[in-house]
């Protein structure tokens, strides 16, 4: 199970984290995950409880280390120095993506809709290390901003790399990042051109859309066989539906 | 928007029979081969759907792997060994085939193959 921290690193069903220990280690590393535009600081060290703040952009992150503690021990999370510095540097790379970042870097990717996962949604996402963050536009911009933010994003998506494989009656398009193979989705002309440049013609083409996997284009019987004998949800969307799907 | 939880629509029951990729040739011929004899349409509906099945597997373990790399790991099997997902219905059509090789009958009757 991934929690904000990062897997459980015990196997115990709750962990019991030292808010001295947790001090320390946050003391010595904060420090280093700053960057240009993150200030990651612990304030009052050696009061009673000292609080964490994570500020960049218009995004300020505020938490007490107490609050923090008890978020770790729900995750399991060690008390070891390595296992709290491991779970702090996981936290902070998965902080809220700027409304600056979406707009250098975002790519429009599908996510799901809602938890219910049955349902797929258009999204800005940035790379932050080897963490992908969906990006939620800050109260800051309005609608003409936003939805500019997300036309560029759809544009970079289009030029990002992408491999494509044609396995049986199925061609599979893989990002070399895992979670962004979705991407691809921003230019289905393209990716029909690739299946039929692999020897791959389809009529009534469907794409199998898993948020954070591959994707997958076969004929509408294919698809619906491929979804249907999955271990984990899909959906299936035709082309030219894509540039239908909301945003979140 | 037209997307489907197709995994949740579809109702039909279809347990896992795992192939080696030798016994998935053999059967796609097999199938392939059956269909250019006077077979009844409610067979031939049936090994197309096998065949379609087939056609897929490969790509289902690309999306999804995690799943049957627990099951091949636990029981030893190579990586080319992979859960062709059919129903009674289909495996009954599969096994109607006279020519189906011995050792693809084998593992659709035994439930796995190595």
């Amino acid at each position: 199970m991934t929690t904000p921290f990062g897997r459980a690193t015990t196997r115990q069903r709750r962990s019991t984290i030292d808010v001295a220990a947790l001090v320390e280690v946050a003391a010595d590393l904060l420090p280093i995950l700053s960057t240009d535009t993150l200030d990651a600081r612990l304030i009052d060290p050696h009061s009673s409880d000292p609080v964490i703040t994570l500020e960049e952009g218009e995004r300020r992150l505020r938490i007490d280390a107490s609050e923090l503690a008890r978020a770790m021990e729900r995750a399991r999370i060690d008390n070891s120095d390595a296992a709290l510095a491991q779970a702090i540097t996981h936290w902070v790379l998965n902080r809220a993506a700027t409304d600056l970042a979406a707009e250098t870097s975002g790519l429009a990717i599908l996510d799901w809709t809602d938890a219910t996962r049955t349902t797929v949604c258009w999204r800005v996402a940035i790379s932050r290390g080897d963490a992908i963050i969906a990006w939620t536009p800050s109260t800051l911009l309005d609608t003409a901003r936003v939805d500019a933010v997300r036309a560029v994003a759809m544009t970079r998506s289009q030029s990002q790399p992408t491999t494509v494989i044609v396995d049986g009656s199925v061609a599979v398009w893989t990002s070399p990042t895992l979670a962004l193979s979705t991407a691809v989705l921003t230019d289905p002309a393209r990716m029909l051109t690739d299946m039929s440049s692999h020897g791959l013609t389809i009529r009534d083409t469907m794409f199998i859309v898993a948020p954070g996997r591959p994707v997958a284009a076969a004929d509408s019987p294919a698809a619906t066989r491929l979804c249907a004998g999955a271990a984990d949800t899909g959906v299936t969307v035709p082309p030219h539906r894509l540039h239908t799907l909301g945003w979140r | 928007m037209t997307s489907d939880n197709t995994s949740a629509a579809h109702e039909t029951v279809r347990a896992a029979y795992w192939l080696n990729a030798e016994n998935r040739n053999d059967l796609a011929d097999a199938i392939r081969e059956a269909c250019t004899f006077t077979i009844s349409e409610t067979l031939r509906l049936h090994l197309a759907a096998v065949l379609t099945e087939l056609g897929v597997v490969s790509a289902r373990e690309r999306l999804w792997p995690a799943a049957s790399t627990i099951v091949r790991r636990t029981n030893g099997w190579t990586d080319d060994v992979l859960p062709i997902r059919m129903s009674e219905t289909e495996v009954a059509a599969a096994l109607a085939i006279p020519h189906l090789s011995t050792t693809c009958r084998a593992a659709l009757t035994g439930g796995r193959t190595q």
